[in-house]
């Protein structure tokens, strides 16, 4: 569930929140700029998914799937997308992976999360569809051209999310709209400080209680198991799928919380971290110079790189936990 | 009145060989090139010739190709931003690799006043402001 819970807005800035591409986006900005924020926050997040969705059919990324084997001219949005995701890819050794989709399909995920409901019948068939087919993408800078191999789909995961966050805070600084704060479903960054404040207290999700920290300028994600997961037959699923296997990831972590200087990268390392598990979770993120709080499925949880682990305050237990993600987000628009 | 040749080997008609005197003699008729020396001359000239040709054929189909793919890309580069989708031939792309050239965790955002990012080493005293969950 999304909780939009009593968090205190600081003063002089206003809180806004609407809903978009699956999720809930917050925003803080100050008060004044608030509606001017708002608007471009909406429309901007209002063009990434009418863009990207891939359960919209008219969606630029849904005619690209579609015509997987041939070459597609896409929008310049798109064509940003796949090769910021190409990169991703590149830099994990494949271990973010945006052609899943079509083994998310296989194991349940073929319809938008709020709708995914109930105790999925079990698959047919034991074969897996290809992952790791990122390598046989062609792209033409050029003519904006993209090429699918044949059998492979796209789905970029939560990456454009961090990207539409990244790209709102950019939007934000050429305007001047400043200090501000993005969260779209959790994937959050901030420029600028809260007046008066040396940061940004943040929460960063435990399994058996959540914690507060401060973020003086980046981006927080967190990956985890928590939301969206479901039954298929008799097998229970998620949507992380680790790519060297097909399967959803069973490393042992429950949740993983990334700092990064971009909502993207922090997206990206929070879900190859709770990919790889414990250790070599922990030896990726030092190695990306970036921070992170892996949490065990136990409950047990350690600190990685850069994570603030002397500056971390203890709250209580999560409301939240294990419970499904679902569809009772604010209103669009809604201002506090 | 000319005497009939009288021995096997002079010619009938032929001049009286001078075998004294200081009168010019006429130029010698340079040698012939036997048959066989001439069809392998002709021969070789063939083969260089038919040589030249396929390689000046290569050069112009390289040129002319070249000067395509020019155009259809300038043309293309000019040209509207309509979607279509053709079939997967010639096309000048690239593909990715395993290398990270790209640099994806090293690449700075633009909103970030000094890249990177910054967190506070001593806990935060105030109520949060957001969270992070699970997404």
């Amino acid at each position: 569930m999304v909780v939009e819970e009593a968090f205190e807005t600081p003063q002089g800035l206003a809180r806004a929140a609407f809903h978009a591409m699956g999720t809930t986006i917050s925003l803080l900005a100050p008060s004044e700029l608030l509606p001017h924020a708002l608007r471009l926050t909406r429309d901007l997040f209002d063009e990434w998914e009418r863009t990207l969705s891939r359960f919209r059919p008219e969606s630029d990324l849904s005619r690209l799937n579609a015509a997987a084997g041939l070459r597609v001219t896409v929008s310049p949005l798109l064509l940003t997308v796949v090769l910021r995701s190409l990169d991703a890819a590149r830099a994990t050794r494949g271990l973010y992976d945006p052609t899943v989709l079509l083994r998310m399909i296989e194991i349940g995920y073929d319809r938008s999360f709020e709708t995914l409901r109930g105790r999925l019948p079990q698959p047919t068939s034991d074969q897996h569809a290809r992952v790791g087919a990122w390598r046989e993408i062609a792209v033409d800078e050029t003519r904006r051209q993209v090429r699918l191999p044949a059998g492979v789909g796209l789905d970029f995961g939560g990456i454009a999310k961090g990207l539409a966050v990244d790209a709102a805070l950019d939007l934000f600084a050429e305007q001047g709209i400043t200090p501000a704060l993005v969260n779209a479903g959790g994937d959050l960054a901030a420029h600028g400080l809260p007046p008066g404040q040396p940061h940004w207290a943040i929460t960063a999700p435990g399994r058996r209680e959540r914690w507060v920290i401060g973020l003086e300028h980046g981006a927080l994600a967190t990956s985890g198991l928590e939301r969206r997961h479901w039954t298929q037959g008799d097998t229970p699923r998620h949507h992380l799928i680790d790519p060297r296997t097909g399967d959803p990831a069973d490393a042992g972590l429950w949740s993983v919380t990334v700092v990064a200087g971009a909502c993207a990268q922090a997206e990206v390392a929070a879900k190859v971290a709770l990919i790889l598990g414990p250790e070599r979770g922990e030896q990726f993120i030092e190695a990306a110079r970036l921070g992170a709080l892996l949490v065990a499925t136990s409950g047990e949880w350690s600190t990685a790189g850069a994570w603030p682990r002397a500056g971390m305050r203890r709250l209580e237990a999560p409301e939240t936990s294990g419970k499904p993600d679902t569809n009772d987000s604010p209103e669009p628009g809604v201002i506090e | 009145m000319q005497q009939p040749p009288s021995g096997p080997y002079e010619p009938y008609n032929s001049e009286p060989t001078r075998r004294v005197g200081s009168a010019p003699q006429r130029a010698a008729k340079p040698a012939r090139m036997p048959k066989a020396r001439s069809l392998e001359v002709i021969h070789r000239f063939k083969t260089a010739l038919i040589a030249g040709s396929v390689m000046a054929f290569g050069v112009l189909t390289a040129l002319v190709a070249g000067h395509t793919t020019g155009v259809t890309a300038r043309a293309a580069s000019s040209g509207s931003s309509g979607s279509s989708a053709t079939p997967a031939t010639a096309a000048p792309t690239s593909t990715p690799s395993d290398d990270d050239s790209g640099g994806f965790f090293n690449s700075a955002p633009s909103n970030s006043s000094n890249g990177g990012f910054g967190v506070s080493s001593s806990a935060p005293s105030q109520a949060p402001v957001t969270g992070s969950n699970v997404s």
